[in-house]
């Protein structure tokens, strides 16, 4: 798996010198007094030594072709990018328009334009789910959702 | 011989019909807060407080008990089927669990690990009434240099953990200490990676990255595909463990319950450390190591024997000294003060009747949760058969709740969302999460024992060598990896991982 | 799924659920349920102190008054929490008083902006040792550190904590250097103190007192005023001529800037009237805090402005303040 080693352990580098550099600034200390920073910077240097020999070992490596589990036309990008901004979205309008109304949205958007259901279905899925998670969860185990515009 | 007489005693207090009762609410909801993601015992447990203030102590005593062991019950519920830890103990649970489920395997997973946990439940408390306060005293001598070099011994483990290359193993255990360091410094107070966001103050929590790593990026990586096609295998073999998987997981029980109980021991040891432990051990002693990971019954065995194991083994020193050893003994050990009872070590002297009769509700609790977990195995594993296009909306509102209810925060939800990217991306770079979550456990003990050491030692490094259990760990550490590095199999798949 | 919903319905039955209606009507207070914010774990010593006073609160409020806890960075997260919401004394903040103490002291950007309600409790802090060790009084502790400067060690949870302070605070009067041992988790801490890893533990009543009642700790001396009624033998730091270590847990009730006069004089007649009860004191009691209601916003912001002045010296002595 060549290129893929190559993108991801240059990045790890990458994290690892921000991270050693942060952790220098944070101040290292000494041995009796160990400061905010060693530690990480210790943590910071073993993950670039392997990340650095990963990515040795790659660029020796003439690639081969690409090994992902599922090839490239077949992977659905716009699934993965809906529920991941979904799920934002839904963390952000959560404290505003309430737990029980922006479950209810999240879920309808699931079910219609993630995974195509019919309306009803989908409508009538995100109900009950919604209704149920609030019970189980704010109402018997207390676990004070978020209120937002409808007091619910 | 009088502890037993005490334990008769105990069991005639526990099997009282009032305190069968309120076992078995105990047990009931700790199983259900197990399989809730965030939601924990901690929690539960002071939600009934003022509830239960009108009931007798030792009711109210039998059903806390029966919250924290049944918790570890039902925590290996949701790793199995949807890859969602439900408590820090799971996490390796999932992976063998979750790929028994994937297989069809569900039942016996589930089966064995509500096995697992009994065996090693019942088995312990007998080591529990026999041993424990010479234990307890032994366990005292564990100071920062002692725990330093465990934190440091249990780091090597990552090296059995790895299935793929040892190198990336490496890189996500330092990210993960380096997760690990966010937050304020244990000494200065000083803000380390926070970034003016308050709650990183606390550092990153772990059950958001489990959450996150291991539910939401298994929901990606799945719904990336068309979802016409067969997640789960439907056709459910059977139910409950066969007699094969018997054969294959009666030693590994045997194995953890022994591991877990001692590392229970030792206090401020979770019960999180010696699931991965266990974990390694079978591994390392299978003939098929190659195969863990890919759904081998041992891989669920062990880790859950050892968690309850260890959960019996945090009992020690709470007999005999008093001293909880984590947040669900304490907020026990604090109601308990609430009705007057004092906590500590003379507690088994000043109120025999309390402390025997839980001692013997927890026998009669762990057969009950048997005898709860074993039908409920047949409606669990019926949510696989929910399409997937309708549970993967359920299991991302699953994490999403779990998340915030740990802290009732924002912040951790977005926390747990941007693991939930990590994961995924992890998954398609072939990166491995499970040394980052040993990394991120092991990390905040590592570090503060190394600070506290250091303050003690005066800066002097050789005390980690001069005392002597301290040197035995360090001894086992460096055994581990040369052990590992200098096996030709091991290398030569690392080698051939490499190559692919 | 049937199962399922018999769960559901069983729990419900358990936990005795009460639907709380949501009235809008402000004219009278309290006209819907209050809640405690406690900054702190569930189970930890304020937490359980303000559970133990809900029951109470709910019969003369005559509104449900839950606790709800929010925890992190020392408890900040919760007072920020509380600082941020309506100033209609329906979101209280229940706490010891270090995160309005401390926090500010170490870092003035901490402060928040918030009215004290009542002073209602204080729990002892104490420094220890184990029953083994060789120094049986706080004497014996002062002329070997005179001795051997920074050779015995000391534990608290940790420069926000409380014990911290008194601890510099007993340094300072006593003219010694103990090297100061970090551990948040007073468990863990008092662990230590045990297997004899470090030397002294400095920290609050109900860490150490059942172990001290077993005879496995002793208490060499206490920040109160007066002696405990628990452990009439231990002297006070003011007997030993310390009387500046007097740093103690104090429970605090705090709300929102700018809080009605009408609730701040409801909470002072309920509170007044609720922690006289002989079976809250005793329950206290049993949680370690003494009550000791003191009133008056004013008053005391003056209290804690000058709580604060005091721990910024120590801060700035120390280095923790920059």
């Amino acid at each position: 798996m060549g290129r893929l080693d190559i993108y991801s352990s240059g990045f790890w580098l990458l994290v690892s010198i921000y991270i050693a550099i942060e952790s220098y600034r944070l101040d290292l200390g000494n041995w009796h007094t160990p400061g905010p920073g060693y530690f990480s910077f210790g943590a910071a240097l073993l993950l670039g030594v392997m990340s650095l020999s990963v990515l040795v070992k790659a660029l020796l490596k003439p690639p081969k072709g690409e090994t992902l589990a599922v090839a490239p036309e077949e992977v659905r990008w716009q699934n993965v990018v809906l529920v991941l901004g979904s799920m934002f979205f839904y963390v952000l309008l959560l404290n505003s328009v309430g737990f029980v109304l922006c479950t209810f949205l999240l879920l309808v958007f699931f079910l219609l334009g993630v995974s195509r259901q019919r309306c009803l279905t989908a409508i009538l899925i995100a109900s009950l789910v919604t209704i149920g998670s609030y019970i189980v969860f704010d109402i018997l185990l207390n676990a004070q959702l978020p209120k937002g515009i409808l007091g619910v | 011989m009088e502890s037993f007489q005490n334990l008769v005693m105990g069991l005639g207090t526990a099997l009282h019909p009032v305190n069968l009762f309120y076992c078995f609410i105990g047990v009931l909801i700790g199983t259900l807060t197990g399989v809730l993601p965030g939601i924990g015992p901690v929690g539960a447990i002071s939600l009934l407080l003022p509830v239960t203030f009108h009931v007798p102590p030792v009711s109210a005593f039998i059903m806390f008990a029966g919250i924290m062991y049944g918790a570890q019950y039902g925590g290996s519920t949701t790793s199995i089927l949807v890859n969602i830890p439900g408590e820090a103990s799971s996490v390796i649970t999932c992976m063998d669990g979750y790929a028994m489920a994937r297989k069809g395997r569900a039942g016996p997973a589930l089966g064995m690990a509500a096995f697992a946990s009994f065996i090693a439940g019942t088995g312990t408390l007998f080591g529990l009434v026999l041993i424990a306060p010479p234990l307890a005293e032994f366990g005292l001598r564990f100071g920062p240099p002692e725990y330093f070099s465990l934190m440091v011994c249990g780091l090597t483990i990552v090296v059995y953990l790895a299935r793929g290359s040892i190198a990336k193993a490496l890189m996500m255990m330092s990210f993960g200490l380096i997760l690990a360091a966010v937050g304020l410094d244990p000494i200065s107070s000083h803000p380390r990676f926070t970034y003016g966001v308050l709650a990183l103050r606390d550092g990153v929590g772990l059950a958001q990255v489990v959450i996150g790593l291991f539910g939401v990026s298994e929901v990606l990586i799945t719904v990336e595909r068309s979802f016409s096609r067969v997640v789960f295998e439907t056709k459910i073999k059977e139910l409950l463990p066969t007699l094969q998987d018997w054969k294959d997981s009666i030693l590994p029980v045997l194995r953890a319950s022994i591991l877990g109980f001692f590392m229970g021991i030792i206090p401020g040891i979770s019960v999180v450390i010696p699931t991965f432990v266990s974990y390694s051990l079978e591994k390392k002693l299978s003939k098929y190591p190659e195969k863990f990971g890919t759904g081998v019954i041992e891989g669920v065995a062990g880790p859950e024997a050892a968690n309850n194991a260890a959960a019996s083994g945090t009992l020690v020193p709470l007999l005999s000294l008093g001293i909880p050893a984590g947040a669900s003994s304490a907020i026990v050990l604090g109601a308990l003060m609430i009705y007057g009872l004092n906590p500590g070590p003379l507690l088994i002297k000043e109120s025999p009747q309390v402390f025997w009769g839980v001692i013997g509700s927890m026998y009669i609790g762990n057969v009950m949760l048997l005898l709860l977990n074993l039908p409920l195995i047949g409606i669990w594993v019926k949510i696989l058969k929910i399409p997937y296009g309708i549970l993967f909306s359920l299991i991302i509102l699953f994490c999403l709740i779990g998340s915030y209810t740990i802290n009732n925060s924002l912040t951790d939800m977005y926390i747990m969302t941007i693991f939930g990217v990590m994961g995924y991306l992890m998954k398609k770079f072939d990166y491995e999460a499970t040394p980052l979550i040993l990394a991120l456990v092991l990390g905040p003990m590592m570090e503060n024992a190394l600070h506290r050491s250091m303050i003690i030692s005066r800066g002097g490094f050789l005390v980690f060598f001069q005392r002597p259990i301290s040197a035995i760990f360090f001894g086992m550490a460096l055994l581990i990896l040369l052990s590992s590095f200098l096996s030709k199999k091991k290398l030569g798949e690392d080698i051939l991982n490499m190559e692919e | 799924m049937k199962v399922k919903i018999l769960w559901i319905v069983l729990i419900a039955t358990v936990l005795g659920i009460r639907f709380n209606t949501v009235g809008y009507g402000q004219e009278k207070y309290p006209s819907k349920p209050i809640q405690i914010v406690v900054p702190f774990g569930a189970g930890g010593s304020s937490d359980l102190f303000f559970r133990s006073l809900t029951d109470e609160l709910s019969k003369m409020m005559k509104v449900p008054v839950t606790v709800v806890d929010r925890t992190g960075a020392s408890g900040l997260v919760g007072a920020d929490f509380v600082a941020n919401s309506k100033n209609d004394g329906y979101t209280l903040l229940g706490t010891s008083s270090a995160p309005i103490t401390i926090a500010p002291a170490i870092d003035p950007k901490d402060a928040r902006e918030l009215d004290p309600l009542a002073l209602l409790a204080y729990q002892a802090n104490l420094i220890a040792t184990r029953n083994e060790s060789e120094f049986r009084t706080l004497d014996d502790l002062v002329e070997y550190a005179k001795k051997k400067p920074g050779a015995l060690t000391c534990g608290t949870s940790g420069i926000q904590s409380e014990p911290y302070f008194a601890l510099e605070l007993f340094k300072a009067a006593a003219k010694i250097d103990l090297r100061h041992v970090p551990i948040s988790s007073s468990r863990e801490g008092i662990t230590n103190t045990l297997g004899g890893h470090i030397d002294f533990w400095f920290g609050s009543l109900s860490t150490s007192q059942s172990l001290m009642k077993a005879g496995r700790i002793r208490g060499l001396a206490v920040c109160t005023e007066r002696r405990l009624e628990s452990f009439p033998s231990i002297p006070t730091f003011a007997e030993k001529n310390y009387p500046q270590v007097n740093v103690n847990l104090i429970i605090t009730l705090l709300g929102p800037r700018g809080l009605p006069q009408a609730v701040i004089k409801t909470w002072e007649d309920v509170l007044k009237a609720v922690l006289a009860n002989p079976e809250v004191a005793a329950s206290s009691k049993r949680l370690n805090y003494d009550i000791d209601l003191q009133v008056g916003t004013e008053k005391l912001r003056a209290y804690f402005k000058g709580e604060v002045e005091r721990f910024s010296k120590i801060a700035k002595q120390t280095g923790l303040r920059k």
